[in-house]
């Protein structure tokens, strides 16, 4: 065993703090707020600095414009960027679709969408879900017809997050409705700007378009931007699920510290009754707590990220890695609210919200984080299947 | 024993179930917490004409004279609408008054505030306090025979409509004593501040603000023992509405849990499902004795004060779990403004940490404990 990260991944990590340092995310517009999900708010500007200077093709291979570093590299990346809350908007969307296109996509394909990521111009949105496909994302109904140059798609997707900033979607959809129902799916990059498709804004919990529906009418997409083989997008998704649980949750345990070492801060400064927070025994115990839980979280990530860069198989670990990532920020967020006792209600906007009322903002929006991307349930039944091998009735 | 209520209290409930649900929409809330809109002066009326705000008043002041009982029945049917409202403020106020005020005092407020004509807000809250004497910090001097007040109050519930602020600050080293300050008093500064569960609180700045000793509730030196009852009767309403708000979010759900299908089956079919359902449903149903319980004991003047914190320990832990599962259950949907789940969410966390958080109550339970 060696729980040492190497020389050149420290040098990576020095790279990245100057990076942090040349380029402070404070000094940086924001076209939408951050989640909570470890990649900070979402900014057009910053995302293009981070390509400039190769950061989001990082562990590309070198043949499409990569650096050809590891996945562990990159999480030490992340982490930095995650602890600052810079808006860097690694994750699924760049990450996951990089992967994708790497994989499965033809020639085209990475020659038209990788130098755009690489430099950051462009963002993806994921159209998976449907009004009735959503846990069981098998009975979705959305359809491509196979016209020879192009597919023409019919159907509407829902929970589309920021698709409306989005250049590209990630898109599935049925392409042959005659066979068992796992077996008839493709999967497609999709230019939001053709014409017949449609978005329309669904207004999240905190007041903020974050979901979208969007609407798909008689949309012609050019063979070239068929992603991977055609009837087998649901096998290629299964394959790329380990990867994209990774890359959904890998800052997770970053910002989770973050958040950590503020309240530690806060616990220093404040007091309650004539007492200081930091001499409060529950709330020391839960502290405590708290960073073991971000310290485990943290380990499993990393392992995570050796077992994908030595290609060994990943069973349960995603999938538990999320649900724990997931869990632990919601226990987080709980623990925040207590400490900042009654001015947790203050939201951002009163004189004294405390953090400017963020955690009242994150003890919200985490809710969903244990819904999106595959639900705590669906993600528990994979790790009894995957992990134990506990069949399904 | 008898765990019913009694056909009058099971009318009233009625009464008060109907009203809310011909009047108050979760629309209206979802508009206050935008901030485009204020509590329904209309709805004010109507509530003050139903008779709710001096529900355990005596009549002699305008009140119909019933119990604690009563009141936590009322609450409990708030909570279950989510109904944000200046009710529990101007209740706390009155029956503050008519614990600790003077004749003149509760012959002057009490029937206005009962009647719903006159606002009252109770100015206890300031950073670093936390429902114990020693975290006040705000001021009362005295100068010849009156007082000054200096210091910040904040989250003040109401305090933005409120004609009056019940302030509670120091008068000597260790002592406390309550005020009543006219809002419009020269040297009070008010910001308001945007909330969680989108009701209406304010910050307050006492500004060398002079109050006549005429205006001290109670006697000088004593603010806090009249404050250490009000605070616990205040604990008991807000878990009667954690009650209702937990009991409604789980019916919501459940209701949910039955026509929405994945899998080809209604959700509810899976045994995950069930038993985070049943888990909840224990939640509620416990509830429901651990609030009624000291309701009833006050009625019969029994000392119920851990009782109490038992019921508010109890229920904020309960509807938080309650409001968290249940969201979880209802998926992405749950995350839409136009749903409600997310108002009983804010409502919950709101109700949690007012009047002493699950282990703020547990440790006066084992302050008790080891008595
Ligand atoms: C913040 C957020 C971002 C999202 N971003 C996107 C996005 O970018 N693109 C996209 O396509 N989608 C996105 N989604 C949608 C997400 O993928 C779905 O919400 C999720 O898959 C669940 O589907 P559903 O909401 O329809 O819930 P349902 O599938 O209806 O499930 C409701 C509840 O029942 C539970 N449940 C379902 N089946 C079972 C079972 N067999 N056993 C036990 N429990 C079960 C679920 O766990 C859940 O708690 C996002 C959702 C959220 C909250
Ligand atoms: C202290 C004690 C005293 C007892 N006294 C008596 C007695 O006086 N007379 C008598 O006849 N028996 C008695 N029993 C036996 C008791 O009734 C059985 O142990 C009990 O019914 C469970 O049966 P089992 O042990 O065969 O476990 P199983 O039925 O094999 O169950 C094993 C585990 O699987 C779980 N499980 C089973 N079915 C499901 C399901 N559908 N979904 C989810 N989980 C499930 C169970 O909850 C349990 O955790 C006693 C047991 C104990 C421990």
């Amino acid at each position: 065993m060696d729980f040492s990260i190497s020389r050149e991944t420290e040098e990576l990590r020095e790279e990245i703090r100057q990076f942090i340092k040349d380029y402070p995310p404070d000094e940086f517009p924001v076209q939408a707020a951050d989640d909570f999900w470890g990649n900070g708010g979402y900014s057009y500007e910053y995302t293009r600095k981070m390509g400039e200077a190769g950061w989001l093709s990082l562990t590309w291979p070198e043949e499409w414009g990569g650096r050809g570093r590891t996945i562990l590299d990159k999480m030490v990346v992340a982490e930095e960027l995650a602890y600052c809350r810079a808006p860097h908007s690694f994750n699924l969307m760049l990450d996951g679709m990089s992967n994708h296109i790497i994989t499965h996509g033809n020639d085209y394909l990475r020659k038209e969408i990788l130098p755009k990521i690489a430099k950051g111009s462009i963002v993806f949105w994921l159209a998976l879900s449907e009004p009735n496909a959503g846990s069981d994302l098998l009975a979705l109904q959305t359809k491509a017809e196979d016209r020879g140059d192009v597919f023409v798609v019919n159907g509407q997707k829902i929970w589309s997050a920021r698709a409306h900033m989005a250049d590209y979607g990630y898109l599935i959809t049925r392409t042959d409705p005659n066979v068992p129902r796992h077996k008839g799916l493709s999967m497609f990059i999709v230019d939001r700007k053709l014409p017949g498709i449609t978005i329309e804004p669904i207004i999240n919990l905190v007041g903020e378009n974050y979901h979208n529906h969007v609407y798909f009418d008689n949309v012609e997409i050019p063979k070239e931007f068929l992603l991977g083989k055609k009837n087998e997008g649901f096998y290629q998704m299964l394959k790329g699920l380990e990867m994209d649980r990774f890359w959904a949750r890998y800052q997770k345990p970053a910002i989770c510290k973050r958040v950590l070492d503020d309240l530690i801060d806060y616990c220093k400064n404040n007091s309650r009754n004539g007492k200081p927070l930091y001499q409060n025994s529950v709330i020391r115990q839960k502290l405590a707590q708290t960073a073991t839980e971000i310290e485990t979280c943290r380990l499993v990530f990393y392992r995570m990220a050796w077992m994908l860069d030595q290609k060994v198989p990943i069973r349960h670990e995603t999938a538990m890695g999320k649900t724990f990532a997931d869990e632990m920020g919601q226990r987080l967020m709980d623990l925040a609210m207590e400490i900042l006792g009654l001015d947790c209600q203050l939201e951002e906007g009163s004189k004294s919200a405390p953090f400017k009322g963020l955690f009242e903002r994150w003890y919200l929006i985490s809710r969903g984080h244990t819904i999106a991307g595959g639900t705590v349930e669906v993600m528990k039944d994979t790790i009894a299947r995957m992990g134990l091998g506990l069949s399904k009735k | 024993m008898d765990f019913r209520l009694s056909e009058e209290q099971q009318l009233f409930k009625e009464s008060v179930y109907n009203f809310l649900s011909k009047h108050y929409q979760t629309d209206m809330l979802r508009k206050m917490l935008k901030g485009e809109m204020e509590f329904p002066s209309e709805l004010w009326k109507k509530i003050s004409e139903l008779g709710w705000l001096g529900v355990a008043i005596p009549e002699n002041y305008g009140g119909s004279g019933m119990g604690f009982q009563e009141l936590v029945i009322l609450f409990e049917e708030m909570g279950s609408a989510c109904l944000v409202s200046p009710i529990l403020s101007t209740v706390l106020s009155s029956l503050l008054i008519l614990d600790a005020g003077n004749k003149k005092q509760k012959d002057e407020f009490l029937p206005k505030l009962v009647a719903g004509e006159l606002r009252f807000a109770l100015a206890l809250h300031e950073p670093g306090f936390y429902y114990q004497e020693g975290g006040i910090q705000v001021t009362a001097s005295k100068v010849q025979d009156d007082y000054v007040l200096n210091g910040i109050k904040a989250p003040v519930p109401d305090g933005g409509m409120a004609d009056y602020f019940i302030c509670l600050a120091k008068t000597s080293d260790k002592d406390t004593t309550l005020f009543i300050v006219k809002a419009d008093t020269p040297g009070v500064t008010l910001s308001p501040l945007k909330t969680i569960a989108g009701d209406s609180q304010v910050e307050i700045r006492f500004n060398q603000v002079a109050v006549s000793a005429k205006n001290i509730l109670g006697e000088s030196n004593r603010g806090w023992a009249f404050v250490e009852k009000i605070i616990s009767k205040a604990a008991l309403l807000k878990s009667a509405e954690m009650l209702g708000g937990s009991r409604k979010t789980l019916a919501m759900c459940v209701e949910y849990m039955k026509v929405r299908e994945q899998f080809g089956q209604a959700l509810g079919n899976f045994q995950a499902v069930q038993h985070k359902c049943a888990e909840m449903l224990t939640y509620v149903d416990l509830s429901r004795d651990i609030v009624y319980k000291p309701a009833w004991m006050i009625d019969r003047g029994m000392a119920c004060d851990i009782d109490i914190a038992m019921a508010k320990a109890w229920t904020s832990d309960a509807y938080r779990k309650v409001v968290q599962t249940s969201f979880q259950l209802f998926g992405a949907m749950a995350f839409c403004q136009e749903h409600d789940m997310h108002l009983y969410l804010r409502h919950a966390k709101a109700s949690e940490v007012n009047f002493g958080d699950s282990t703020f109550q547990r440790d006066l339970i084992a302050d008790h404990l080891f008595a």
